[in-house]
């Protein structure tokens, strides 16, 4: 791994320092990765900053960003590499017949997110979002990256990585994984975090905001969230909501506000209806 | 020393029935060895991430953690009995949760009265520390001081006081809990307390048995179980999809390119998304797993070609439409037990009258191509199973499957009727656990 970190409250710092707040068990796990070697896969529902933490990571410790956006029938050709037939054909063409041999060879190759992770000398994030929702055979690409940093190509050999990157790897929670690919990575499980936690995270992210509104603008949050709804608000919509009630310069949350203002937080009609019938007085 | 606890602790995990293979021990040795030791929050961070690969593990894992890495007693002396519920209530106001556990470290130590010798379990003693507290009071002070902070402010429903301070009051009662737990282990060991804690996965949780803490959990993965089925399920249709080859097709396709078969035709196999009558009796013995399979069929109903849900007491009606409306699962599985008619006219479980009635009025909805699950004890209190009816459309049905939720080895005892039914049936099939029903969908369907 290519950053030596003494502890996990280097992480902790330098990612603080981007403007985003880890808990303890985020840093941890961020320490423990670049430790061990070994990915992380960030797992929990959506909008709790999964994505965000690789970005804040590839930001806090200025590593290249390579983001593999997973769907289904992502397949080699997309995720590895694929051989430039083109610029294959035009050599063929162009040149005479004793360089034919040699048209398998590494400036013919088109480098796909993967393997552009192992290639190349500066330190590296590799991203691998959703990877929920790969089919579980497709799954298998990644586990040769993910264990032993390399990627094997048939015609060329095996490529290992100059540098190893970081590696996150996120899920929503779709589907089951598989086995192998949760035994080669670190799994950590970000729910939607404490009232404390997130207070500090609208802080740090809107200066702007009082410290007062931000205590309550959460705890209505965590109050709805408690409500079993079918889509409880995220942090990102925590956050949007604070700035519209900023934008809207809004001193007093009061209920006629807080009517107005749900559907920034609720995206679902049924949740609305819902939380403001448990919530409003009935008038 | 560490790699002794570390084990034992891995144990522990595995017989509470999480899956863990040496390859995340090892990471888990490893990573101790790279952190600081003395911090417990990081250590906790640590283990969790190296050993546990699913959320649903997570509950054990911080249990089993608290047991086996007990926070050492740090007390404050200082304070006086008197003062020891004020001195919570200021830490719950301010929520500085770290003095709070040192603070309930003491009023465990005054008033809990933990003795080694007596094998009674946490409870007891975590009863007997909120007692000496006086929640009651400590609620309506919290409540008073809640409401004080935000004077001056307008206030809205939204941030209702009642609920931050059962939130406050919660993060106690988990305190207490702890350390009540800390100071048993120190007492008996922890490899000891861990097997009287009984700790199960959720999956595992028998359900007729759950507590309500239990059940809260199980609704909450029902759900996410669903969707994994239901991608499960896809996939196997999907991949049945792929066929033969079609050999009448290809040779007349080939006439068009000379007699050469170019272009291989294969023949579609179709796949038979089952048609399914759910049967369920939702009196008091069963209700909570009558429940859960009908919350797991609505989720997939996707994957099925047709799903008609029935409920039952002595009375037999149709819930698919109250099922099947805009509301959410749970409002609608309310007014399954509200608006229904499966009362008749005794008002608990009667088998035969339920089939008679059924075979009766809904005998249409079955037809050769129809699954007919049926989810109950059987327990039928006596009445005259009526098993002819139950034969008659069972016999006309493609499957009929039998869940029930008891032990094995209490069927056919007492006023079990299932000796009269199961001849008739496909199979009777024993559902305990979420675990069972899962792996029944995924058989079946």
């Amino acid at each position: 791994m290519v950053f030596y970190l003494q502890s996990q409250e280097e992480v902790s710092e330098a990612l603080s320092q981007v403007g985003y707040l880890p808990s303890t068990e985020i840093a941890t796990t961020v320490f423990l990765a670049t430790k061990l070697s070994k990915p992380i896969l960030v797992e929990g529902p959506a909008g709790t900053g999964k994505t965000e933490l690789a970005k804040a990571l590839a930001r806090a410790f200025s590593l290249e960003l390579i983001r593999l956006q997973c769907y289904e029938g992502l397949d080699e050709s997309r995720a590895l590499y694929e051989w430039d037939y083109r610029k294959q054909l035009l050599a063929l063409q162009s040149h005479a017949e004793e360089e034919v041999q040699s048209i398998f060879s590494s400036e013919f190759l088109l480098e796909r997110p993967l393997l552009a992770a192992l290639r190349g000398t500066t330190e590296k994030l590799l991203l691998i979002d959703e990877v929920d929702r790969l089919e579980i055979e497709t799954e298998a690409l990644l586990l040769e990256v993910l264990a032993e940093f390399q990627v094997t190509v048939p015609e060329l050999g095996t490529v290992t990585a100059t540098s190893k990157p970081l590696v996150i790897l996120t899920s929503n929670g779709m589907r089951e994984l598989s086995e192998a690919l949760k035994r080669r990575a670190l799994y950590l499980y970000l729910d939607y975090p404490s009232q404390a936690r997130e207070r500090d995270i609208v802080c740090a992210v809107i200066p702007e905001i009082e410290e007062e509104l931000a205590e309550r603008l959460v705890a209505i949050v965590a109050r709805l969230r408690s409500l079993d709804l079918k889509k409880s608000p995220s942090i990102s919509e925590t956050l949007d909501w604070a700035r519209s009630l900023l934008a809207l310069s809004v001193q007093a949350l009061d209920d006629e506000v807080m009517a107005s203002t749900l559907p920034i937080l609720l995206k679902n009609r049924a949740d609305i209806e819902r939380a403001a019938k448990e919530l409003l007085p009935r008038s | 020393m560490l790699l002794t606890t570390l084990l034992a602790f891995v144990y522990a995990l595995r017989s509470a029935g999480v899956s863990l293979g040496p390859s995340s021990v090892i990471d888990a040795a490893s990573a101790l060895m790279a952190i600081d030791l003395l911090d417990r929050d990081v250590v906790r961070a640590a283990l969790a991430v190296t050993l546990i690969k699913e959320q649903s593990s997570l509950t054990i894992f911080h249990r089993l953690f608290d047991v086996f890495f007990a926070d050492g007693s740090h007390l404050d002396p200082s304070v006086e009995d008197e003062d020891l519920a004020a001195a919570i209530r200021d830490a719950l106001l301010s929520e500085d949760y770290q003095r709070l556990s040192e603070l309930v470290g003491q009023a465990v130590e005054r008033f809990a009265g933990v003795s080694p010798e007596r094998p009674v379990s946490g409870v007891y003693y975590a009863y007997r520390t909120s007692r000496a507290l006086d929640l009651d009071r400590l609620r309506f002070e919290l409540l008073a001081g809640l409401a004080t902070r935000q004077e001056g402010e307008a206030a809205s429903v939204f941030d209702d006081p009642d609920f931050q301070a059962s939130q406050r009051l919660k993060e106690l009662s988990q305190t207490i809990d702890r350390e009540v737990l800390s100071r048993i282990v120190e007492a008996r060991g922890a490899a000891e307390v861990a097997r009287t804690l009984g700790l199960h996965l959720p999956e595992d949780v028998e359900i007729m048995h759950a507590s309500r803490e239990e059940l809260r959990e199980l609704r909450r993965i029902v759900t996410p179980l669903a969707v994994k089925l239901t991608a499960k399920l896809e996939r196997h249709h999907r991949a049945r999809n792929v066929g033969r080859l079609d050999f009448r097709a290809t040779i007349r396709r080939s006439l068009s390119t000379g007699g050469i078969p170019l272009d291989p035709i294969t023949r579609d196999d179709r796949p038979m998304r089952p048609e399914v009558v759910l049967l369920a009796d939702v009196s008091g013995s069963v209700a909570s797993f009558a429940r859960f399979t009908m919350q797991l069929l609505f989720a997939l109903s996707r994957e099925l070609r047709r799903l008609r849900s029935f409920a039952f007491i002595d009375e037999v009606d149709e819930v698919t439409e109250l099922l099947a409306g805009d509301q959410d699962i749970e409002a609608a599985l309310r007014s399954v037990a509200q608006s229904a008619k499966v009362v008749g006219l005794v008002g608990h479980s009667d088998y035969g009258a339920t089939f008679r009635h059924f075979d009766e009025r809904y005998g249409s909805a079955i037809s050769p191509s129809t699954t007919v699950v049926i989810c109950g004890d059987a327990r039928s209190n006596y009445h005259d199973p009526e098993a002819d009816h139950f034969r008659a459309f069972a016999e006309r049905a493609k499957a009929t499957y039998w869940l029930n939720p008891e032990p094995k080895g209490y069927w056919n005892t007492g006023d079990s009727a299932l000796l009269h039914y199961s001849p008739w049936c496909s199979a009777v099939v024993e559902c305990r656990t979420l675990r069972q029903l899962e792996h029944f969908v995924e058989q079946v369907l």
